[in-house]
């Protein structure tokens, strides 16, 4: 639409839109005076003013971008402006030209001088005329969440956007990046150095390593090819252009490979999914094919599909149908791992290739530390696990379409799980003892002689006062400042004090990148502790992100069978079982046990706390029996070790009990929890979060056995004091509010139970990051209120989501399953619709006595349930006989 | 906190004169303000779902210029404009690291009941609206500022009209405008003719 058009549309609109609408056809009719286009245009317009409705009058600031303020201080400056003019002769919009450092098929990069801020920059135009507005926006947002990127290897993206051209229309999109010195290729800096083989490898690790910290962001290249993949002059890797293809690739939608000129240039590197005519869902894995392909021409000088020859059309055929050549075919010395590497790129199944350019860094780092690389190679197996795979699908939406028509849930707290040994691990690297060595200990005490005797409150206190002086104290000592921030973060990590250790645990990171390298020892464990924090304070997301960073970089430089290694592993497990995800959670423990009794031996502290996560991790997963026998091996290790009032000790205690509650043996479990709690009171105090789970988990144990009273005030006690010390939206504040609402309920106090967990679902939300499990358990404890309410209908409604939860978050067959069922049939015969009720309880009962068995509490509470249903219903004989499974136990 | 004051107040009294450089170092300053406003109200009201921008604006102008009164009205308005462009740079830079977190992920996200939830995110996409509000600007520039000083600055129609020296009527019948269009815009392919 031109600007006269605008004008025009305005006008007529204005003078239509307040006519009453009986009249506005006319009058459109009127104005208009035949121009068809014009009247078309203002009667959409209309049309879009007339179901306008409140969109765009009431501006909010979403909630969630309040909290990442808060979360994110001195974040997201004001983005960079865009240059306005395109001049003749030495100047680009706001980029003073001083040369012209390459050209190509898309356009031409200048060497540049920004006028603010002052810097010399490489400056990309790309194409003529390719400009449009979207365009521009993409390559704007593209650059900003670039920005996210903070990789030595990753090229800075300073700003982008598109020329205006002269004489209006749009001018050519530009990109300023950051400046590479003496910048070659990837493959044309190995011939020109004449790298032997094992250079050129670690070359292509960095540019795995590069390219991983990109794909951790979620953000692909999907054009990367050697010109893409520069070596500076001092034989760093530096990768350029990421986001760029994306942006240019939707103003094209799928025709760009018909655009020959503008693709024929790296087609030789792209993934048969991008190749295909309608390439869709182009991810990581496309990076990691293009790797592969320049791994192999890094090593044969040649590419493993011969395209550049060809049309268009005959190349895309051979990308998408051709076996590229393999590299022991080029050469006999390539047999084996790298062999195998390289086949796993350029697999033509996304699924069997390397996930992201990260697990290929690994390999590429196994294979040049001479351990055994993670790939395999394919197999007669592969073929029918992926027949499998397909049929699993299959099974799997029939089941997500039963859900639909089924929901419900009783709590069962066993959050307080993972919470807990998750601080277990906290102290691991966090030894208060050992930690604070003589120098520490000097700084300290000279600052404060008065404070000098005391206990753990004193010694907490005395860091975080003393802390923020480090940095004034030792400001020309990096090495001492690194020192002293790692050492004051492991000990408030190990206090219990998450927010104060993140930040020192953040410096001691930066600090010992800066001194020691990112791959150092130091470096690895600041940033592994630091990601422990983040998890403790409910930072989650964050935490996983750093973890799964860390232990990749760690894996890749010390191995995977080193104490860094094994470090790394566990936190990355532990980050991933606070969100969840059991399954790789438990198999990374695995590993980590696996390596600490390699390493440290069967009764060593380190490998105590490893084997505590797997247990945790094994108890989260139902495998209740190993987890049971795993925490009793290590509580009778550690008391036999470290004694019976350690911390470690403690903790196993109270695993121990837990889950012989989860399995069902109360009477079992009580005193372990009890003793359990009174320590942790004697050993912590009574707020620090180790007490509080103690005490969580004590008063869900005594609300099982009966014990109401004494639960309300322990679920009272541990609510308020992780409100305090923890605050309202931390995951283990909302989970043990949870329980207290429950228990509420279960007193008959519904409305205050109501509001709770009204508050909790409020609290999952704000957080962004809450797992399937959390929500269903909420759902379901509401659901339970509602009812008793008498809100049948919205307790229905929140049955059904709390079931489709469980069933999303936790394997068929398990007992929460069971629960959220028995809750949804409880709703529906509060609804008097008694058909749907009963099958609902009938089938909740068979699920619960497969997983628990007949004689558990729950499976008898189940029966009891649809005993009094059917007592209601007039049915007595069958009435009678479901009272008879409520009852059957052997003893009492 | 008074350099600042008198720092601003100097800036905007150069940018009411055209001087652009001021009104480029204004942006950051307040900006910043807003920031750590929101930040703050966030730590204080944890239980806060969501937040008219019009508290945010507002206070920012007290803090910078002293009384919301303070500096005359003249800058008065003049701030809430830069405070509104700012404003909008916070909300797209908050929905980019969104956008940014949100790209790839693949756990299931779970949509909750609705009666209880906090209120729901804006209905339009931000970075689409200020990708659709630099064009509308290309159309017609007093359009495009009416709606960043209303929609992104919370300001009524009259504090509008007067931050931009025009008439109370000349605002609404813009805004009623640049609503539908934007709305059409935002709308994407679909055909604008008929009602939803």
């Amino acid at each position: 639409m031109s600007g006269a058009d605008f004008s025009r549309v305005a006008e007529v609109f204005a003078r239509v839109c307040d006519a009453p609408p009986g009249e506005q056809e006319a009058l459109l009719e009127e104005l208009c005076a035949g121009d068809a286009a014009l009247r078309e245009r203002v009667r959409g317009l209309l049309a879009r003013d007339r179901t306008a409705g409140a969109v765009l009058d009431h501006p909010v600031i979403p909630a969630s971008a309040l909290s990442d303020m808060a979360a994110s201080r001195g974040e997201g400056g004001v983005p960079a402006r865009e240059p306005t003019t395109v001049r003749e002769g030495e100047r680009l919009g706001a980029f003073r030209l001083l040369g012209v450092l390459g050209e190509g098929g898309m356009g031409t990069v200048y060497l540049a001088e920004q006028d603010e801020p002052r810097r010399r920059v490489a400056l990309k135009t790309i194409g003529s005329g390719r400009g449009s507005p979207g365009t521009a926006r993409r390559l704007r947002r593209e650059a900003q969440v670039l920005a996210l990127v903070q990789h030595p290897g990753v090229a800075q993206v300073y700003e982008a956007g598109v020329l205006p051209a002269e004489g209006g229309g749009t001018g050519d999109p530009y990109i300023a990046m950051e400046l590479v010195a003496d910048a070659s290729a990837i493959t044309a800096y190995a011939r020109a150095h004449d790298l032997d083989t094992r250079l050129a490898w670690r070359l292509f690790a960095e540019a795995c390593e590069a390219v991983a910290a990109a794909h951790a962001q979620n953000i692909v290249h999907r054009d990367l090819k050697p010109a893409n993949i520069l070596v500076s002059g001092e034989g760093r890797v530096k990768v350029v252009d990421f986001g760029v293809a994306r942006a240019l690739d939707e103003t094209h939608g799928g025709t760009v490979l018909t655009e020959a000129g503008l693709i024929v240039g790296t087609l030789a590197y792209m993934s048969p999914e991008q190749a295909q005519p309608r390439a869709r869902g182009v991810d990581a894995r496309a990076d990691v094919y293009a790797l592969g392909v320049i791994l192999f021409e890094l090593l044969t000088g040649r590419a493993p599909l011969e395209v550049d020859t060809l049309p268009v059309a005959a190349a895309v055929r051979v990308i998408v149908d051709d076996e590229p050549e393999r590299l022991s075919r080029v050469s006999r010395s390539f047999r084996g791992d790298l062999d195998t590497i390289v086949e796993r790129c350029l697999e033509k199944d996304v699924d069997r290739r390397y996930a992201s350019a990260g697990a290929l860094g690994e390999d590429v780092g196994r294979y040049l530390e001479n351990r055994p690389i993670a790939a395999r190679r394919a197999s007669a197996v592969y073929r029918v696990r992926k027949f499998t795979r397909r049929h699993r699908a299959l099974v799997v939406s029939a089941a997500m379409l039963f859900l639909l028509l089924s929901g419900g849930l009783v709590v069962i707290g066993r959050y307080a799980l993972i919470a807990s040994h998750e601080r277990r691990v906290a102290r691991s690297e966090a030894d208060v003892a050992s930690g604070v060595n003589d120098f520490f200990n000097e700084m300290l005490f000279a600052a404060h002689p008065s404070e000098s005797r005391g206990q753990d409150p004193t010694v907490r206190d005395l860091l975080v006062r003393t802390g923020p002086r480090i940095d004034e104290r030792f400001a020309d000592s990096p090495r001492v400042r690194a020192r002293l921030h790692l050492t004051t973060g492991q000990t408030l990590l190990g206090l219990g004090s998450y927010a104060e250790a993140e930040e020192h645990l953040n410096e001691a990171a930066m600090l010992y990148t800066q001194v020691e390298g990112a791959t150092s020892v130091n470096a690895l464990t600041a940033r592994s502790d630091r990601a422990d924090a983040l998890r403790h304070v409910g930072r989650r997301e964050e935490s996983l992100e750093l973890a799964r960073g860390t232990r990749d970089l760690a894996v890749a430089t010390h191995g995977e069978r080193s104490g860094i290694g094994a470090t790394t592993t566990l936190t990355l497990g532990e980050s991933l079982a606070a969100l969840g995800q059991f399954e790789e959670a438990a198999g990374l423990m695995q590993t980590a046990v696996e390596v600490r009794r390699g390493l440290l031996g069967e009764r060593d502290r380190l490998t105590f706390q490893a084997e505590m996560a797997l247990a945790d991790a094994l108890a989260s997963r139902s495998r209740l029996e190993e987890a049971e026998a795993l925490y009793a091996r290590v509580l009778e290790g550690e008391r036999a070790t470290l004694g019976e009032d350690h911390p470690d000790t403690l903790t196993a205690l109270g695993a121990l009990g837990y889950v012989k509650a989860l399995r069902g043996d109360n009477e079992g479990a009580e005193p372990l929890m009890r003793e359990s709690l009174e320590l942790a009171r004697r050993v912590y105090g009574d707020e620090h979060p180790e007490t509080l789970t103690a005490m969580n988990n004590l008063a869900t144990l005594l609300r099982r056995l009966g014990g109401l009273e004494e639960a309300m005030a322990l679920f009272d006690e541990c609510y308020r004091g992780r409100e305090r010390v923890q605050g309202a939206d931390h995951p283990d504040t909302i989970s043990v509010r949870a329980n207290l609402a429950h228990l509420l309920g279960v007193m008959g106090r519904y409305e205050e139970s109501e509001g709770h967990l009204r508050a909790c679902l409020a609290a999952l939300e704000r957080r962004g990051d809450a797992t399937p499990a959390e929500l269903s358990r909420i759902a379901n404890a509401l659901t339970l209120s509602l009812r008793t309410q008498g809100k049948n209908e919205e307790a229905l409604e929140f049955a059904d989501k709390a079931l489709a939860l469980a069933e999303e978050s936790f394997e068929a067959g398990h007992p929460r399953i069971a629960v959220a069922r028995a809750n949804r049939g409880l709703a529906l015969v509060a609804l008097d619709r008694r058909e749907e009720g009963e099958a609902e309880l009938e089938r909740a009962y068979d699920e619960c006595v497969s997983a628990l068995g007949a004689e558990h509490g729950q499976t008898r509470t189940i029966a009891g349930v649809i005993s009094d249903a059917l007592e209601k219903w007039g049915r007595h004989e069958e009435a009678v006989a479901w009272h008879e499974r409520a009852d059957a136990k052997a003893g009492g | 906190m008074s350099d600042t004051r008198g720092q601003i107040t100097l800036l905007l009294s150069r940018s009411q004169r055209g001087d652009q450089s001021a009104t480029d170092a204004l942006l950051p300053l307040v900006y910043d303000e807003l920031h750590a406003l929101a930040q703050s109200y966030f730590r204080s009201q944890p239980a806060g779902h969501t937040l008219q921008p019009t508290a945010l604006v507002h206070e920012a102008c007290v803090r910078l210029l002293g009384t919301e009164e303070g500096g005359g009205w003249n800058d008065r308005a003049h701030f809430f404009a830069v405070a509104a462009a700012a404003m909008r740079q916070i909300l797209v830079n908050h929905a980019l690291a969104k956008r940014a977190q949100k790209r790839g992920g693949d756990r299931a996200r779970v949509t909750l009941a609705d009666s209880d939830v906090v209120a729901e995110p804006p209905a339009v996409d931000l970075l689409d609206l200020d990708e659709a509000l630099r064009e509308l600007q290309r159309q017609h520039e007093r359009m495009a500022r009416i709606v960043e000083l209303r929609y992104f600055g919370g300001l009524t129609a009259s504090e509008t009209a007067e931050a931009l020296g025009v008439s109370r009527s000349t605002v609404e019948a813009d805004w009623r405008f640049a609503r539908a269009w934007l709305l059409d815009r935002l709308g994407g392919g679909e055909p604008a003719g008929g009602s939803r």
